[in-house]
């Protein structure tokens, strides 16, 4: 297409494009695109990758231009297409204007091949900007500097040679002398420091003095360049890291003997030849050095150059670096057969132990690097990939999808966050698709371990499938491959296996044979990084087979590495001071230092103790970075992250069951060993004694699996110093102890199980009620009942309140909904009705009190409720604290107020009265109960949803909002992250919940998304499975959205959309414009995005989870302090002072505090910003914390801060303009002539203050303006 | 006093520091010359502007105290959420006309218990409804509302509009807490609460008392309106059956032998209901026909095709397809 773009636009643009009127214009013209289209097809560059080219940029309004016309031609040039005689199907499909053969067939594989049209455009669009810039002049410069350095490098060992001198490049002065005679390794590194400053990154133990073998630098062998730059498969990097071109230099074989296999003499050369390639490379072009060793395994160090800018090989613009990898001659002495994963290379010196056994134990990790470290491999592997990139057409898509895919998931390079393993993986993506089409090499049939396959053919995929395809067939076998239980095997260059495949099995890793059939490149991934891997494809496939939705950007395009939403349970890990308690001297070695033996063994150990409760455990750590090259070790990790992916089925038990009283010796030793002291034998009901881990539950299960990986690290790896946030997340939804000592004397009583109780109750005593009528149900529709509420209940025993200081006197009440059985006798006036459920509540409450001990019963009327609509409730308070407002369902009242509004003779404000009348109705009576048992719906299906929700509304609280979102929408929201959690797994806890729905908020686009919740579909189904929306459902939901942005661009009421399958206008909660508007929707946005920013930043250092729930009050006109002492949920603050209730119980109850009425539900501080709202609604912005909030920030609305000309009804306090300030004495101002003339006013700003301290007589302690 | 445009502006001292400022202007009438009794009488009517919104009668009457004596306030601006007419007022005959003056005294400081009270209006030789109790509370309005003072006299009205400079600014009324009958702040709250969750019994009465009347109402309306009974056809001496449009379950009140309801006869005549009849013409009947439709199944296709494209098109400005 862009190529296109760029040669015949000319021709375009100056043509009209729609719909040409004459048959003859139609021609000529289509004869001209079939020529451009033909041009277009000879042109040499064939790459099939489709540049960026700089011409494109330019063509870039007259490119719209031709979409917005309809150009049928402009696919054609796309890069997979086949050649064909365009010029006659031009021609055809001009006079037709008909589509040719050639686009119907194109149109119908985009649907076909690639789930659809959009995906198959949004992947050709993906896919050239991920890869590198492939046009001559950005190329130019890198290749350039490749020559210059092949052949500096291939004559390095003649430094004054005339060469140098004839080659253009501007060496330096100080060229590095190259030492022509042997040297011990030691005073090799010396003079390399000495006179380069470059270290050399010699792996431990180094050489000594006492080291035999001598080392002199000669040029290299040979060099290629190797891996994703030659293949021309490169992907972009995470984290704007340069692409890398990999070049592999041959260490000359007179340099190497056959013994160097061992005890990584071979490394210590290789680490040698490296630094005097970078001591040669530095004296002889500009260019930044570094060294880098991948996976932290400085065995593998290599050099990387960067280009210095406005230096003479300046490749800056290709964003790539250059990776100089020493590796094995093609005839390298060290014999093959040491790279077999059985043979033993590594030796402890002076070990005590009979060397007899270390000959035997294999030392796989390092054989692996040695193989790795082959010319042979490299070149093997080149070829391999280049066989498959020519035999599957769509090898190289395919390749760059699933690596972008992965990079997205942290399973590749990036500055933060990388699963462990997969760092320096970007071949294997390759290597995967090869092996799913080509098929791998079969096993010996008696190899059989169990789960070895005896399939006869392995080829899983096509090889003439899209891209698109290839992608999914690869996630399709990653989601189901089980790499520890079956190993895989490519087909072998050779035809054969070189060892046997059961040698393979023995190392107890991940097995993934290369073709050399000497390589298992899964070497170094720890298990857990696949099991993670398999969920995110699993995920990712869920995604992909929703094909109603927008797939694209969840598969490809959204970061998904931040740990805090990913993970259930996230740790950091401090490792100073960390001790293994076994250590295995050998594989220390193996490994190549203690920290990679320390992280790979707490993936075992944690692994064993945590058994099924977890789907999958990683570690996680940023890749390493570049070091100076006078710094020869790479700087040691201080701590690690570790993440785990729960299974809620298992993850909260309490007991961990181990052997049996009579199992063999070895696996009870096994099991005690694994939890020391807190294993002990315990007898079950069932009768059995077994050995066993109990958790007690102290309060909160969740915590479970964070307190195991405490135990096994502290016991295992003496590691104490571990952050977690969610014990600390966990606080936030408490009240201080404090305060609930005072409230209740047993600390048992609390939480939602008891509020349920008390519910219970209730109906009960409702149904014993002689009543005319019988019950038929009680809807509850409270938060508390339904695990959604911040705090869980804190009931307040009515015998210790009026004791209590007033500001934690809070009882929040329960909103329920009694349904008596249908009857006749209803009367059929609205107003009737309410004057008969008076009645009803008297009969209620009377029965109460006398039933009752000590709870009280009265009527609470509505304030401000309409004489049709319904405005009475019965109040019930029993005498453990709990409070219920019960309000009396009758189904016709609906059919009555619809009526009334449809009826033409009555008056205007009567038909108002029944249509908010009916609002309430439907709101109250029925969407509020249904809301609710979906919710209880959720809850029951996600442990982790109630927790999460609480967060989220604390923090929502916290930032102000709570008078400007309903918590219903809440609650919607986070049902959505949890139901809809793709293209990430469902989350497990509460912290992990609210992260995830935290970053969605900064992500979502209300304004042009809405949400769909498939809330009512999951009643009664299985966790697991994944609610869909019927597309009917779906239809009428974007329509609903669509109408209502049309209607209302301004987004005054409904910004955020979010529709279930019974509201699929999404206006349940956004009547009367109580949901968001688009200025509060911008400020959720904007929070959302910082607190994104305090979670990300927060973990590297300490995140206070606190200050995630500090709001600045900085930004408001002006903030209005309450007197905390006054307000009874002021217990609830965030950071609420303790002392108010703890010390003075002196300003106990300044209101008549009788225990015979007492007042639940009052907030005046609710109440008083309810009635600022009605009354300043149009002229300010207030915003408040119900839950405790000590101050309400206010911002006047910019429009009535103008001057305007004065209207008697401009519905705002105004005083006229250019009237001064009074100062001091009672003078009157004087207005300047013109600016009364003018009749002018401007807004009274502190004429409305002082209104408002009127009203908040005793509840506000100062207004503080800010702005003036 | 100062003028903008043909208003006066009264500045109220809230403190010494900050001034309210009302707009005052004498009330002109618009209505017809032929109405009788005008609600705000022209000569002693001030019309202000900008009136507090925790204002209360008596707080203006206080402050007006000076330049003249106030008979009452009136508040404007129905507030919706304030109404107070019941749907009742509707069904009731002609005598609501005289009420309608006394209501809009009752306006200001209305509460729900209050306005309960009102909505049930006494008849004559009917029972009455007991009101529920109720309590003088400050009512809040909108800010920049305006409002009515009528004055005993116009001569109150004449000083009001002629203050001296040297009067200005008036200040705003303050009655001690102890006194004030219309509390604010926490107070008001409190109160608030208190008032709307009146004693059983009296809920009782009201409940009952309203019953009452509405069955007297409900039996009163049933005498009126037919002989007939529901569901008994109605013959008339001719033997014709009167037949009746059918309510929403096909029956009348009136009773009768009822016919299609009015919904499906609109049904009927707008179309909806016709049965789709089998259309004569024949699809693919000819060889052009199928041809056609083909190329319209292409063309279709490819617009399709291309509206996902340009959506696609779309898209990349936005987010440019670059993952990182």
């Amino acid at each position: 297409m862009a190529r296109l773009k760029g040669k015949s636009n000319e021709k375009n643009v100056s043509k009209t494009q729609n719909q040409p009127q004459k048959r003859g214009e139609r021609i000529r013209h289509s004869q001209k695109n079939g020529r451009a289209d033909a041009m277009d097809l000879d042109s040499p560059s064939g790459s099939g990758s489709e540049s960026e080219d700089e011409s494109t940029t330019d063509a870039g309004s007259s490119d719209g231009e031709m979409i917005k016309s309809g150009e049928f031609h402009a696919k054609k040039d796309d890069p997979e297409e086949q050649t064909q005689n365009k010029d006659n199907k031009a021609n055809v499909q001009g006079v037709r204007a008909l589509p040719s053969a050639q686009e119907l067939k194109e149109i119908f594989e985009a649907s076909e091949l690639y789930q659809s049209n959009t995906f198959k455009l949004q992947i050709d669009d993906l896919l050239p900007s991920v890869s590198p810039k492939s046009s001559q002049t950005s190329r130019a410069p890198l290749d350039a500097f490749l020559l210059a350095l092949h052949e500096h490098l291939m004559n390095s060992a003649n430094a004054t040679s005339s060469r140098t001198k004839k080659s253009k490049s501007k060496l330096k002065n100080t060229v590095w002398q190259v030492p022509h005679s042997p040297q011990s390794p030691i005073a090799l590194a010396e003079a390399l420091l000495l006179e380069s400053n470059i270290a050399v990154p010699f792996p431990s133990p180094a050489p000594t003095n006492d080291t035999k073998w001598t080392f002199k630098y000669l040029p290299p062998e040979s060099i290629v360049v190797i891996g994703s730059w030659a293949a021309n498969l490169s992907v972009k990097h995470q984290d704007k890291a340069d692409f890398g071109v990999d070049i592999a230099v041959a260490i000359p074989t007179e340099l190497l003997q056959e013994k160097d296999y061992l005890n990584d003499r071979y490394f210590h050369k290789r680490a040698l030849y490296l630094a005097c390639l970078a001591a040669s490379i530095k004296s002889a072009f500009s260019v930044d050095l570094e060294y880098d060793s991948p996976i932290d395994d400085i065995r593998m160090s290599c050099l990387v150059l960067r280009p210095q800018k406005g230096s003479e090989y300046d490749w800056t613009k290709m964003h790539a670096c250059i990776r100089i990898i020493p590796v094995q001659p093609a005839d390298s002495p060290i014999p093959g057969s040491r790279i077999a994963p059985t043979s033993s290379n590594l030796r402890i010196a002076a070990s005590a132990t009979g060397s007899e056994a270390q000959m035997t134990i294999p030392t796989p990790h390092s054989n692996t690097l040695l193989a790795l470290s082959q010319m042979q491999t490299q070149t093997t592997h080149l070829i391999a990939i280049h066989n498959f990139s020519t035999s599957i057409p769509q090898f190289a898509p395919a390749a760059r999808l699933l690596r972008v895919w992965a990079n997205q998931r942290g399973f590749g390079k990036g500055k933060v966050d990388c699963v462990r393993g997969f760092e320096n993986m970007g071949a294997w993506w390759g290597w995967l698709i090869g092996y799913l089409v080509e098929g791998g090499e079969r096993l010996p049939i008696n190899a059989a371990s169990k789960g070895l396959s005896k399939k006869k053919t392995l080829a899983r995929l096509g090889r003439g499938l899209s891209s698109y395809q290839l992608f999914r067939g690869a996630l399709d076998f990653l989601s189901h491959h089980d790499f520890e239980q079956e190993p895989v095997f490519m087909k072998t260059v050779a035809g054969e296996h070189k060892f046997p495949p059961s040698s393979w099995l023995s190392t107890k890793r991940p097995v993934f044979i290369d073709p050399t059939s000497t390589i298992n490149l899964l070497e170094g991934v720890p298990l857990g990084s696949l099991n993670l891997l398999r969920l995110e494809a699993t995920q990712a496939l869920k995604v992909l087979d929703r094909t109603s939705e927008e797939t694209f950007s969840p598969t490809f395009l959204v970061d998904l590495r931040e740990p805090c939403s990913r993970f259930d349970v996230l740790l950091t890990v401090n490792l100073d001071g960390v001790q293994a308690r076994v250590e295995d001297g050998l594989e220390i070695l193996d490994r190549g230092s203690y920290i990679s033996f320390v992280t790979s063994s707490i993936d075992n150990v944690l692994r064993r103790a945590l058994g099924n409760r977890v789907k999958a455990i990683v570690t996680i750590h940023p890749t390493s970075p570049g070091r100076p090259i006078s710094q020869s070790q790479p700087s040691s990790r201080s701590s690690l992250k570790l993440g785990l992916v729960l299974d809620p089925d298992h993850a909260f038990r309490l007991i961990d069951r181990g052997p049996a009283v009579d199992a063999p010796q070895p696996t009870i030793d096994e099991f005690r060993e694994l939890w020391g002291d807190k294993a002990e034998l315990r007898r079950f009901a069932d009768g059995s004694i077994v050995e066993c881990v109990v958790w007690e539950s102290e309060g909160d299960r969740t915590e479970i699996p964070t307190r195991i990986v405490k135990h096994v690290l502290a016991r295992h790896f003496n590691i104490k110093k571990i952050r977690e946030v969610q014990s600390a997340f966990g606080q936030l939804t408490e009240q201080p102890r404090s305060a609930l000592r005072l409230m209740s004397e047993s600390s048992t009583i609390g939480g939602y199980k008891s509020a349920m109780q008390a519910f219970d109750e209730l109906v009960k005593t409702i149904k014993g009620m002689d009543l005319p009528l019988s019950l038929v149900a009680c809807l509850p529709c409270a938060e508390e009942l339904r695990y959604t509420s911040v705090f869980g209940s804190s009931p307040i025993p009515l015998n210790r309140l009026h004791r209590l200081p007033e500001c934690i006197k809070y009882i929040p009440v329960y909103d329920a909904v009694l349904q008596f059985e249908k009857s006749a006798r209803w009367p059929d006036d609205l107003g009737a009705i309410q004057k008969l459920k008076l009645a009803w509540f008297e009969t209620i409450a009377r029965e109460f009190t006398n039933k009752l001990d000590g709870s009280h019963a009265r009527i609470a009327m509505d304030a401000l409720a309409s004489p049709v609509e319904d405005g009475a409730a019965v109040e019930v308070v029993l005498a453990t604290g709990y409070a219920f407002r019960l309000r009396i369902y009758h189904d016709r009242e609906k059919f009555l107020l619809e009526r009334a509004i449809e009826d033409k003779t009555l008056q205007p404000f009567q038909r108002m009265d029944a249509e908010r009348g009916l609002a309430v109705h439907t709101q109250r009576f029925l969407d509020s109960p249904r809301h609710h048992s979906a919710i209880v719906n959720v809850h029951r299906r996600h442990p982790g949803f109630s927790p999460a929700v609480r967060l989220v509304k604390r923090w929502f609280a916290a930032h102000l909002l709570s008078n400007t979102i309903p918590p219903e929408l809440i609650e919607l929201l986070c049902a959505y992250v949890f139901l809809r959690p793709d293209p990430q797994v469902t989350p497990n806890t509460g912290s992990t919940g609210f992260a995830r729905t935290i970053s969605f908020l900064s992500n979502w686009d209300w304004r042009r998304e809405y949400l769909a919740v498939p809330l009512y579909g999951i009643a009664g189904e299985d966790a697991t499975k994944d609610i869909l929306l019927s597309q009917d459902t779906r239809k009428s939901m974007s329509a609903a959205f669509e109408e209502r942005r049309t209607r209302d661009p301004g987004m005054n009421s409904g910004a955020w959309h979010i529709a279930t399958e019974q509201d699929v206008t999404g206006v349940w909660w956004c009547k009367d414009g109580r949901g968001p508007v688009s200025m509060i929707a911008d400020r959720v946005t904007a929070l959302a995005k910082a607190s994104v920013q305090v979670i990300q930043h927060g973990l590297d250092s300490s995140l206070n989870v606190k200050a995630l729930f500090h709001h600045p009050m900085d930004g408001y006109d002006f903030v209005i302090h309450l007197e905390p002492s006054v307000l009874p949920r002021y217990a609830q603050n965030v950071l609420p002072d303790e002392t108010l209730w703890t010390s003075s119980l002196k300003n106990v109850n300044i209101q008549a505090g009788d225990s015979s009425s007492p007042l639940v539900g009052f907030d005046p501080a609710r109440e008083l910003l309810e009635d600022l709202q009605r009354v300043y609604g149009d002229t300010i912005a207030f915003f408040y914390d119900y839950l405790g909030g000590t101050v309400i920030g206010c911002s006047w609305n910019p429009l009535v801060r103008q001057a305007k000309p004065f209207r008697a009804l401009l519905g705002y306090s105004m005083k006229p303009e250019g009237s001064k300030k009074v100062r001091g004495n009672l003078s009157i101002a004087r207005m300047s002539p013109e600016a009364v003339s003018k009749g002018h006013v401007v807004l009274n700003e502190d004429a409305i203050l002082c209104e408002i301290s009127r009203m908040g007589l005793g509840l506000i302690k100062e207004i503080v303006k800010q702005t003036f | 006093m100062q003028k903008l445009s043909d208003f006066g502006v009264l500045p109220i001292a809230y403190t010494p520091q900050v001034i309210h400022y009302l707009y005052i202007r004498a009330h002109i009438t618009k209505s017809k010359a032929g109405a009788a009794i005008d609600e705000f009488p022209p000569n002693r009517t001030l019309f202000v502007v900008n009136i507090p919104p925790d204002a209360t009668e008596r707080e203006l009457i206080t402050l007006f105290s000076k330049p003249g004596t106030v008979e009452r306030v009136a508040f404007a601006g129905h507030d919706r959420v304030e109404g107070f007419v019941d749907e009742e007022t509707s069904d009731e005959e002609a005598a609501e006309s005289l009420n309608m003056e006394e209501m809009e005294i009752n306006d200001d400081g209305d509460d729900s218990p209050s306005r309960k009270k009102k909505n049930e209006k006494p008849k004559a030789a009917i029972p009455k409804i007991i009101p529920l109790p109720t309590v003088s509370l400050r009512h809040l309005r909108r800010t920049g509302s305006i409002g009515h003072l009528i004055f005993t006299s116009p001569q109150g009205l004449a000083s009001v509009l002629s203050l001296p400079e040297s009067a200005l600014p008036l200040t705003w009324p303050k009655f001690k807490a102890a006194s004030a009958a219309e509390p604010s702040g926490l107070a008001h709250y409190l109160a608030k609460y208190r008032s709307l969750r009146p004693a059983l019994s009296a809920v009782k009465e009201h409940a009952d008392s309203s019953m009452e009347v509405y069955e007297h109402k409900q039996a009163l309306a049933n005498r009126n309106t037919s002989k007939y009974r529901k569901g008994d056809a109605i013959v008339d001496e001719d033997g014709f059956t009167l037949v009746t449009r059918g309510g929403a379950y096909g029956q009348t009140l009136g009773g009768g032998v009822g016919v299609a309801s009015k919904k499906f006869t609109q049904e009927i005549a707008s179309g909806k209901r016709n049965r789709k009849k089998k259309s004569s013409k024949k699809d693919g009947f000819y060889a052009f026909q199928v041809r056609e439709k083909k190329i319209q199944e292409q063309i279709s296709l490819k617009k399709k095709f291309d509206a996902e494209r340009s959506k696609v098109e779309k898209a990349k400005q936005g987010r440019k397809f670059r993952p990182y």
